[in-house]
């Protein structure tokens, strides 16, 4: 429980640590968000306007004053209004974007543990066969491809050239969200591209580190014990081995959230994927100050969680832990 | 056959007649051939342990070769090329052949410069950056590790927050701060980003060698602590050192291309991301300019592979388990021609 | 292909869902499907003001302007909810006689006091541009004093300055309801969900934020000739993905910049068509404050540097058009080109290196340090940067050759390129060297020399984009002045030959290029679109172009 309270204490540390970041690298940036307005407007304003909309698109008050009333805001849950999409709430955006990402990493994400750490398993239990020879240094080498350059390819050759996949978006114009079989099967047809997208480069990390956990535990005493009282080999792998090989692998998942929600950026933009990625790009650039703070706000809290998940969970698994 | 062979080798090795296992079992030469070990230690043996395991672990070799080749190909391949990077140097969209080896881009710059260019600079980039993390990495790992107590709460409450900083949102930000990100600018942050992973591995790595008994000598002789760090500890953490440094470099080349394709980068800069955004901006693969985004692309595939088998082979050099694993499939094989059970591993 | 599309479909394992699905509606409305500005997501958000998106949507479409003048064809204007306006003598006022008989979609008569209403609510709301360039006491900025009510048809616009050109802005007046507007305290923050309008589409539909569409208003005087029910807006972003768009049939009206089109267009889809009419033209910007752009020799030495058929052929894949004259504007003017004056300038915009390296050498631009560049003549060293946006690849493909150009004849140039906000915020006070900008265009030259030589536009601090040269020309501000001031063509004429030889002469910005006007359309679903042959109004598609709805109004379906 020790071990608990001050993993917390370390959260919530981290979490003030993240929302002031999240306050001043927007505001570093040159540039503020009235500017994109004022800019589209291609010189068709008056002086008075131009003071007018920096005065109410801009921010107003001394720094210190912002920033106060930000962490007022964070505290109450209001993300305040984006400028791309003026006057649209920032936590609408935020949430449609991060239903998608939620969608396309939830999936991706799932698979590529379930398949890499499958292998892992696969290869560790027959280690120097085939199987682990030629297919661990693979899947390995196509974590190391780059994302842009699958996501290209998946595009290029599946959707313009076949066209077996829609080009983009998350599901098909005009369908109104809803929970039904139709609008669910076109999501997953449209999420299919971009999820092979980011399994093809992401399950090998997953393969090689359960690989080598496993390994290690082969040898191990209790291992050989499991072994030699005759016990089937499928219990010894699953029940003995890979459940001990498997909490390393539940703290680096945790630790990836923050790394696959910044990582589909690139297949957001190639398959049009609505996801946070994109939202997040556009708001840089139009210095949206609401929307990146949210965005980083809502980032840091997912890994914070995913973290104390991990830590819970790994609490759950190893008794050890629990004395702290 | 099976039930033949395996009576016949039990009862030679109940008998152990020397001259009947001479005449019936393969010669030792064979046997050596078969499992493919080495009769001599060769030069090798002059080296020192773990470099020696380096040299002779042939996925470490084959990892080291291809990321020699094309560290000389970067270095020396713009010298024999004609063309400047930067600049025009013919036709748009020039096919490969003769005047052009990889042909040219939608803009007539001279992909085969551009590769070869933009490979000093990605792979500068990338091991710059992989380098300083896993330096850092080094540095707070040790220090909380072997210090302890406080240093030690301070310096890992820093890791889990740099483990826990979304890493490319943040390195967007950061990018756009100093309006035109440059490959250095990219190198800087990558690095100031990437080192959580390696001052974690190194940090558990330190804690359980301070209890090791030639440690605790030391610091009884009385071990000045730096001499202790650099004498006793260091050298231990070389080969998680390498890790670090690895794996970094594998991702800030990745996140250097990513930023760059995305269009964060300076598309003046000849980078193979860069390469990639040109290439992807112009619709090369639209236009069936294969040359223009297969080029840039493989390179970042070769050196990716690359450094995942040297990744391989010092995974292997820290844990002798896996290098044990790969022998054991050899051995496994050669026991089951043998009709022994393999059970044992 | 069907097949091969439910393969793909197993693959993903849906196969029963994918057969299971219920056959799509078959939709018997007649949906014209057009994508005028990029987004992420849409928003329920149609007020006509808004410019970060729902002005694209509903302008035009739901909210009719008072007048729409067609730019390529003057003699054939289309009168919107005015039918007539008058200018008087003196040029002090312009009367507009609106149209009788308009509702608004909720029933409402249209009539004069909604037009002076939106006139006072633009005075009001300041931080909320309207497009109507009202006069200002405090600033004593704007042209436009006041909005009077004549008769319940009829309103007077007075003006501060004798102007005949107040017309083409005053007609671009979108007029809105009074009785929904007055109500309305902060219209930047309105979001404006239920429309109230008179155009041809009105009714909201099927809102997601993926597409939505805005269908046909039933009380509109246009549904005898319009066989558009909706129009669709999809939510789409990045050129490639927008171009397939039209190839796979899911838009029909584009205004996307192509690459290679005949090749990455064209042959893409039968259906797929497109027609690039030269539109503004871009030019490269100097700091004429600073040396060495303050010399006009080195001005003229760097516009014979640059080699425009590599710009236009090759940077711009060959989809600009060339200038003629070093005046800053070319072919979408043609008419107000007075070739025989401007002749004896041509020289600057032809590509010659020697030249321009005979014309550095006399004016003391040479190498004094032995670096390799050259340096002004007083021997400090000349060194700057052409700043484009990321992501605007044609024309950091445009500075890339203009700095290969101006380095081969010694002078040390290079491209940067910085994040778009990051460029917004230098633009906007001027602090650059040298950057390569559009220019405003408008119904006639005045709308883009005015914001270039417009002293006010040069004010320390607040360099509006167009005048960042800096470069105050007396001559061009008075024949600007008379220009404005007169109605008489042939007088305009005169003195926009002024203005041109005066920009030749000094050469304030370094013209380049005619940028396409961006069309692409589809010959799917509708024909009667506007082509090179029958070019009757301007095809653009993006809003500050009135005349998109008579295009849309012109589109019948192809009946299959």
């Amino acid at each position: 429980m020790i071990y608990i309270l001050r993993r917390m204490a370390f959260y919530v540390a981290a979490f003030f640590v993240a929302v002031t970041l999240n306050f001043f690298i927007p505001r570093i940036m040159p540039g503020d968000p009235s500017a994109r307005i004022i800019a589209s407007f291609q010189g068709r304003l008056s002086d008075a306007q131009v003071e007018a909309i920096r005065a109410s698109y801009g921010t107003t008050g001394s720094l210190w004053e912002q920033y106060l009333g930000y962490v007022g805001q964070v505290l109450r849950m209001d993300f305040g209004i984006s400028t791309v999409q003026f006057p649209e709430p920032t936590s609408s955006l935020l949430f449609y974007g991060a239903t998608w990402t939620l969608v396309l990493v939830g999936i991706s994400i799932t698979l590529a543990f379930l398949i890499g750490t499958m292998m892992g398993i696969h290869a560790a239990w027959n280690r120097g066969g085939f199987f682990d020879s030629v297919f661990t240094p693979l899947n390995v080498m196509l974590n190391a491809f780059t994302p842009a350059v699958v996501a290209l390819l998946l595009f290029y050759a599946f959707s313009l050239q076949l066209q077996w996949f829609p080009l983009g978006r998350a599901h098909a114009m005009g369908l109104a969200p809803s929970f039904d079989l139709h609008f669910i099967g076109n999501v997953l047809y449209h999420a299919t591209l971009p999820v092979l997208s980011i399994l093809i480069v992401s399950f090998g990390g997953w393969h090689l580190g359960m690989r080598n956990v496993m390994i290690n535990l082969l040898n191990e005493d209790f291992v050989i014990l499991a072994r030699a009282k005759g016990l089937s080999d499928r219990r010894v792998r699953y029940r003995y081995v890979a459940r001990n090989a498997i909490m390393p692998q539940i703290t680096s998942l945790a630790l990836s959230v923050g790394f696959l929600l910044g990582g589909a950026l690139v297949t957001e933009q190639v398959f049009n994927y609505p996801g946070l990625g994109k939202f997040t790009v556009t708001a840089i650039e139009s210095r949206d100050y609401s929307f990146i703070q949210a965005q980083l706000l809502l980032l840091t809290m997912s890994v914070l969680v995913a973290n104390l998940l991990s830590d819970i969970a790994n609490v759950i698994l190893d008794p050890r832990l629990r004395k702290g | 056959m099976t039930d033949v062979t395996q009576i016949r080798s039990a009862s030679l090795l109940d008998r152990l007649d020397e001259a009947a296992i001479a005449s019936a079992a393969p010669s030792q030469a064979e046997l050596m051939t078969e499992l493919r070990i080495k009769g001599r230690p060769g030069w090798t043996s002059r080296l020192p342990p773990s470099l020696a395991a380096f040299v002779t672990n042939p996925k470490g070799m084959a990892g080291v070769t291809i990321l020699l080749a094309m560290i000389l190909f970067s270095i020396f391949a713009p010298m024999f090329s004609e063309y400047n990077p930067h600049r025009r140097a013919g036709k748009p969209h020039v096919m490969p052949g003769y005047e052009h080896v990889l042909g040219t881009t939608r803009m007539g710059k001279d992909v085969f410069t551009q590769v070869a260019y933009g490979g000093r600079i990605s792979l500068a980039v990338g091991f710059g950056a992989g380098i300083a993390a896993a330096v850092i990495g080094l540095g707070i790992g040790i220090a909380a590790g072997y210090f302890g107590g406080k240093i030690d709460d301070i310096l890992t409450f820093f890791v889990n927050v740099v483990l826990v900083l979304p890493g490319l949102p943040l390195i967007i930000v950061i990018a756009s701060l100093v309006d035109s990100a440059g490959p250095l600018v990219i190198g800087i942050v990558l690095a100031l980003t990437g080192w959580g992973w390696p001052a974690r591995t190194i940090r558990t790595q330190t804690l359980s060698l301070r209890t090791r008994e030639f440690v605790l000598s030391a610091e009884l002789m009385g071990e000045k602590k730096w001499r202790i760090i650099f004498k006793e500890i260091f050298p231990n953490m070389l080969s998680f050192f390498m890790g670090g440094l690895v794996l970094g470099t594998i991702s800030a080349i990745l996140a250097e291309a990513a930023l760059s394709f995305i269009g964060l980068g300076d598309p003046n800069a000849v980078t193979w991301g860069t390469m990639l955004y040109w290439a992807q901006n112009n619709m090369a693969l639209q236009v069936g300019a294969w040359w223009e985004i297969w080029p840039p692309a493989i390179a970042i595939m070769l050196t990716g592979a690359a450094l995942v088998l040297v990744n391989f082979a010092v995974d292997e050099i820290t844990n002798p388990q896996l290098k044990a694993s790969r022998k054991i499939g050899r051995i496994k094989r050669f026991l089951k021609r043998r009709g022994r059970s393999a059970d044992v591993f | 292909m069907k097949s091969v599309r439910h393969l793909a479909m197993m693959t993903a394992g849906l196969a029963t869902l994918a057969l299971s699905m219920p056959a799509m509606a078959q939709d018997e409305r007649v949906v014209l499907t057009l994508h005028p500005i990029d987004s992420d997501a849409l928003v329920e958000n149609f007020n006509p003001n808004n410019p970060t998106g729902p002005q694209q949507y509903v302008r035009d479409f739901a909210y009719e302007p008072l007048w729409i003048d067609n730019i390529w064809h003057p003699e054939n204007d289309f009168p919107a909810l005015a039918t007539a306006y008058e200018i008087a003598d003196d040029l002090m006022s312009i009367t507009y006689t609106l149209r009788e008989g308009v509702k608004w979609t909720d029933g409402e008569d249209f009539n004069a006091d909604d037009v002076v209403f939106t006139f006072e609510y633009a005075k009001a709301h300041q931080d909320y541009p309207m497009g109507i360039d009202v006069y200002m006491e405090e600033t004593d900025t704007g042209t436009v004093v006041s909005a009077e009510k004549i008769d319940d048809y009829t309103v007077k616009f007075n003006l501060k300055e004798p102007d005949a050109l107040a017309r083409f802005a005053l007609g671009g007046i979108y007029p809105l309801p009074e009785h929904i507007w007055s109500s309305v305290e902060d219209p930047k923050n309105f979001a404006n969900t239920d429309i109230v309008a008179t155009g041809p589409w009105t009714e909201v539909e099927n809102f997601s934020r993926s597409s939505f569409e805005l269908c046909r208003n039933e009380t509109s005087r246009y549904n005898a000739d319009n066989a558009i029910d909706c129009l669709r807006f999809p939510q789409l972003n990045g050129n490639e993905q927008i171009i397939a768009a039209m190839s796979a049939g899911e838009v029909d009206w584009l205004g996307t910049g192509l690459t290679d089109p005949e090749i990455t267009f064209t042959p893409q889809s039968e259906f797929n068509n497109y027609w690039l009419p030269p539109g503004g033209d871009v030019n490269l910007q100097i700091n004429t404050t600073k040396a060495p752009f303050n010399d006009l020799e080195f001005r003229k030495a760097l516009s014979v540097a640059i080699d425009r058929d590599t710009i236009v052929d090759i940077s711009t894949f060959g989809l600009t058009t060339h200038t003629r004259f070093p005046v800053g504007t070319g072919e979408a003017y043609a008419t107000w080109l007075d070739e025989a004056a401007l002749e004896p300038y041509t020289w600057l915009m032809q590509y010659d290196p020697d030249r321009a390296i005979e014309l550095l050498e006399a004016a003391g631009f040479v190498d004094a340090n032995n670096d390799g560049w050259r340096d002004n003549p007083d021997g400090s060293p000349i060194e700057f940067e052409i700043n484009i946006p990321n992501g605007w690849t044609d024309w950091i493909n445009t500075g890339q050759t203009i700095s290969e150009n101006l380095q081969d004849v010694g002078i040390n140039a290079v491209v940067r390129t910085m994040d778009q906000g990051a460029w917004n915020d230098k633009a906007r006070t001027g602090d650059f060297d040298s950057y390569i900008m559009w220019t405003n265009g408008g119904a006639t030259p005045y709308n883009t020399y005015n914001p270039m030589f417009n002293p006010r536009n040069m004010e320390e601090g607040r360099v509006d984009y167009q005048a960042m040269h800096q470069m105050r020309l007396p001559e061009v501000e008075e024949a600007l002045q008379a220009f404005r001031s007169t109605a008489d063509r042939d007088a305009q004429q005169a003195e926009m030959t002024k203005v041109h030889i005066a920009v030749a002469e000094n050469l304030p910005v370094i013209g380049l290029f005619a940028n396409p006007t961006w069309y692409e359309y589809s010959t799917r679903n509708f024909e009667g679109w506007v082509t090179e042959e029958n070019p009757f109004v301007r095809p653009v598609l993006f809003e500050g172009t009135r005349e998109r709805v008579i295009h849309a109004l012109a589109l019948k379906p192809i009946s299959r």
